[in-house]
């Protein structure tokens, strides 16, 4: 059964890639994307998705906050951080607020992979 | 008889130095000359001194006649002691006078120094001449008065011994062909030389064979504007080989062998030809390629029309062309290179030697070079499964060695592996699921070994089979991977797959060479190279990376489309004409990121600190 996956960013770009990047990877489904916190939160009540891909900078928006909140909600939520800035205060700022991962932009094939790897790590091989 | 006239100065202390004058004596000008004199005194004979031979002779005047000078130069050369005193400037001598001259010559001096050579084929030896000189008094007739003047004369050694170089050679213990006539030279030469005086002998390199092509005939594709060869049937003979010839060692000054220096096979036999006697024939019908590289034949399919879904996935040991369009869904996977005379879109295409897609790619994923790609992730994830099996195997023969004294648990050890897997090595059943859903689709129908791991797996690791697991099932699956492991650190470096489109959107494009997208541009794709990634127009959304380097002509958008490009080598270039505000570059770790439109970018050239500098 493939992972599922909700997509967050603000530019409809960088989802339309991310997208095309997941979707090398047979274990990966994407579900849904969204461009606003608000969209993001109606899509992953709705789908349950296994991992939601979050930009840090969702355009005026704070792409953190909406992981806090994610995470509170959904504790069971893989949550995957994207960001272009990868300052070590940005990370931990990412990590306290509940991301599993944190992914540098361009994300590369190899990259996935390793959202592959941590996600069975951390739950298991129901997948 | 001491000379009358006294000095007027007296000696300095410590000099032996005597400056004398002479009283009544004539004036005397710039030119030691004397001016005109007189005497009342009746006319004698005057004092004489000449310089012959180096000496110098003095006779005294007769009567009242007046005694001769000497002007004796201050010159470091020479030393003229009179009566034991050096004396320097005009005085004056009397018969009686002890005139003794010292000459500073230099005898001549050639040395000898040995050196091998950095390959110890040859030994020279260089003779270092320094040249002599000697100091002679020039000659002068007898006068009254007379000026010391010194002629200098270079002396050259005298040869040397031969026996004397010939010994020193001798002592470093040199074997080889000694040049009795460079010898002979250095131990005559006259300046500083340096010869050759014992040889080695050199190896000589083995002249590999090669192959020449026969009985191919030349074929020009002019819409792709490249020269090839015709395709050609089983049978056919298409290249000769010619021998090459077999290299002979050396031997250096100190009489140890040089090994010849052998050349490696340069061309590889492709699995489309044989080798019969000295002919390489076809083994199967296909198009020849003939590279420094390489000689085979690959077979070739083609698709004269468009491919849609309804036509079937292509999976081909070979080339496959499509002289259309490949649509809405359609699969090729190719061994070598997949070439389409038409656009590409919602399809999936994978040419291990390359994609060429006369047209544009929309919504699609090209792959070229998978092997490659996937042996670079493949590699790492083997790595891991294998430490991870040492450890699972480690504690279950521990286990399995107390179970098996207990006759109660020794019933149930078939069901231990299992069990440590669920329980203590989740991780590693993790991955060898991984191993076998992540890889299949593009590795089980072209690598063989990993079609065997895959099969073990299936047979004894999974569903039902897993509470039957045995040591020996254990044991087979390790060395599998263990050897595994080896075949692809040793096959990483393949043959790399370029891809070449026209213009791309909404797409991925992955190649382990170089990705070249000639027309209007990339938008909202991913570009990732192992090589290089060149894109003259524009690169707008998505991403681009690339190993070596990324040149574009257009960067993002005037409206800020985040477009992010990085190259992974710390000594990789982007090269970017117009590069518009709210793009990402980065170059081996260090970020730039613009928020005004920029002209003529090239990061990476230079850093200053820990800063990429740009030109605009």
């Amino acid at each position: 059964m493939a992972i599922r996956l909700v997509l967050v960013d603000d530019s409809l770009e960088t989802l339309e890639t991310l997208r095309l990047q997941y979707g090398l990877h047979r274990e990966f489904q994407v579900s849904g994307t969204a461009t606003r916190s608000e969209d993001a939160f109606d899509l992953v009540e709705v789908l349950s998705p296994d991992i939601v891909s979050i930009d840090v900078q969702l355009g005026s928006e704070d792409g953190v906050a909406l992981c806090r909140q994610l995470h509170m909600k959904f504790p069971h939520l893989f949550l995957v951080m994207c960001s272009v800035e990868s300052s070590e205060d940005v990370k931990e700022y990412a990590e306290r607020s509940g991301a599993s991962l944190f992914l540098q932009k361009p994300v590369s094939y190899t990259d996935i992979g390793f959202v592959f790897e941590r996600y069975r790590h951390r739950n298991g091989s129901n997948h | 008889m001491k000379n009358l006239l006294r000095t007027l100065f007296p000696t300095t202390r410590g000099e032996e130095t005597t400056r004398r004058e002479s009283v009544n004596a004539p004036i005397i000008n710039d030119n030691h000359e004397a001016a005109c004199f007189t005497t009342t005194s009746d006319i004698h004979d005057d004092g004489m001194v000449s310089i012959q031979n180096d000496q110098i002779v003095v006779t005294n005047p007769e009567g009242i006649g007046s005694f001769a000078t000497l002007w004796i130069p201050d010159d470091s050369r020479v030393t003229i002691s009179i009566n034991g005193n050096k004396t320097v400037g005009e005085t004056l001598v009397t018969q009686a006078d002890t005139i003794a001259v010292l000459f500073d010559g230099r005898d001549a001096i050639r040395t000898f120094t040995v050196k091998v050579a950095e390959d110890k084929l040859s030994v020279s030896v260089k003779a270092n001449v320094t040249q002599g000189r000697e100091i002679h008094l020039v000659n002068d007739a007898p006068s009254r008065r007379a000026v010391i003047a010194l002629e200098e004369r270079v002396v050259l050694p005298t040869a040397s011994p031969m026996q004397d170089l010939f010994d020193l050679v001798q002592a470093y213990g040199f074997k080889g062909q000694m040049d009795h006539q460079a010898m002979n030279e250095l131990c005559r030469s006259t300046a500083t030389t340096e010869m050759v005086v014992v040889r080695g002998t050199a190896p000589k390199a083995a002249i590999p064979g090669s192959y020449r092509p026969v009985n191919l005939v030349d074929d020009m594709d002019h819409q792709l504007r490249t020269r090839r060869y015709a395709t050609v049937s089983i049978g056919t003979t298409i290249a000769i080989y010619e021998p090459g010839l077999s290299g002979v060692s050396g031997v250096d000054v100190y009489g140890q062998e040089i090994p010849a220096p052998s050349w490696d096979k340069v061309q590889v036999l492709g699995n489309g030809v044989v080798q019969v006697n000295n002919y390489v024939v076809a083994t199967r019908s296909g198009r020849p390629v003939f590279t420094k590289k390489k000689i085979d034949v690959v077979p070739e399919l083609l698709v004269n029309h468009d491919l849609t879904p309804a036509y079937g996935p292509i999976i081909f040991d070979g080339c496959v062309v499509i002289g259309g369009s490949v649509l809405d869904g359609a699969y090729v996977k190719a061994t070598g290179s997949v070439v389409v005379y038409g656009n590409a879109s919602q399809a999936t295409m994978l040419g291990e030697e390359g994609v060429y897609i006369t047209g544009n790619v929309i919504g699609s994923k090209i792959w070229a070079g998978h092997s490659q790609i996937l042996y670079a992730d493949l590699l790492g994830f083997v790595r891991d499964i294998n430490g991870s099996l040492k450890h699972f195997y480690s504690e279950y023969k521990a286990i399995t060695s107390r179970a098996s004294k207990n006759f109660g648990a020794s019933n149930k050890i078939h069901m231990l592996p299992d069990l440590l897997l669920k329980e203590r090595h989740s991780s590693l059943e993790q991955r060898l699921h991984t191993l076998d859903e992540r890889y299949s689709e593009y590795l089980l129908d072209t690598d063989k070994e990993y079609r065997t791991i895959v099969e073990v797996l299936r047979q004894s690791w999974k569903g039902i089979y897993r509470t039957n697991i045995t040591h020996e099932d254990i044991v087979v699956l390790m060395n599998l991977l263990k050897e595994y492991q080896q075949t692809l650190e040793i096959s990483r470096t393949g043959t790399s797959g370029s891809i070449s489109v026209s213009e791309v959107s909404n797409s991925t494009l992955q190649a382990s060479g170089n990705i070249i997208v000639r027309g209007k541009g990339a938008f909202s794709s991913a570009l990732e190279s192992g090589d290089t990634v060149k894109v003259p127009g524009i690169v707008r959304g998505g991403f681009v990376i690339a190993a070596a380097g990324v040149s574009v002509g257009e960067l993002g958008s005037p409206h800020e489309t985040e477009t992010v490009v990085r190259v992974k080598g710390e000594q990789g270039i982007v090269s970017v004409k117009v590069r518009h505000p709210n793009t990402v570059i980065d170059v081996g770790g260090f970020r730039h990121r613009n928020i005004a439109a920029e002209k003529n970018v090239r990061l990476g050239e230079k850093r200053r600190g820990d800063k990429i500098s740009a030109r605009r």
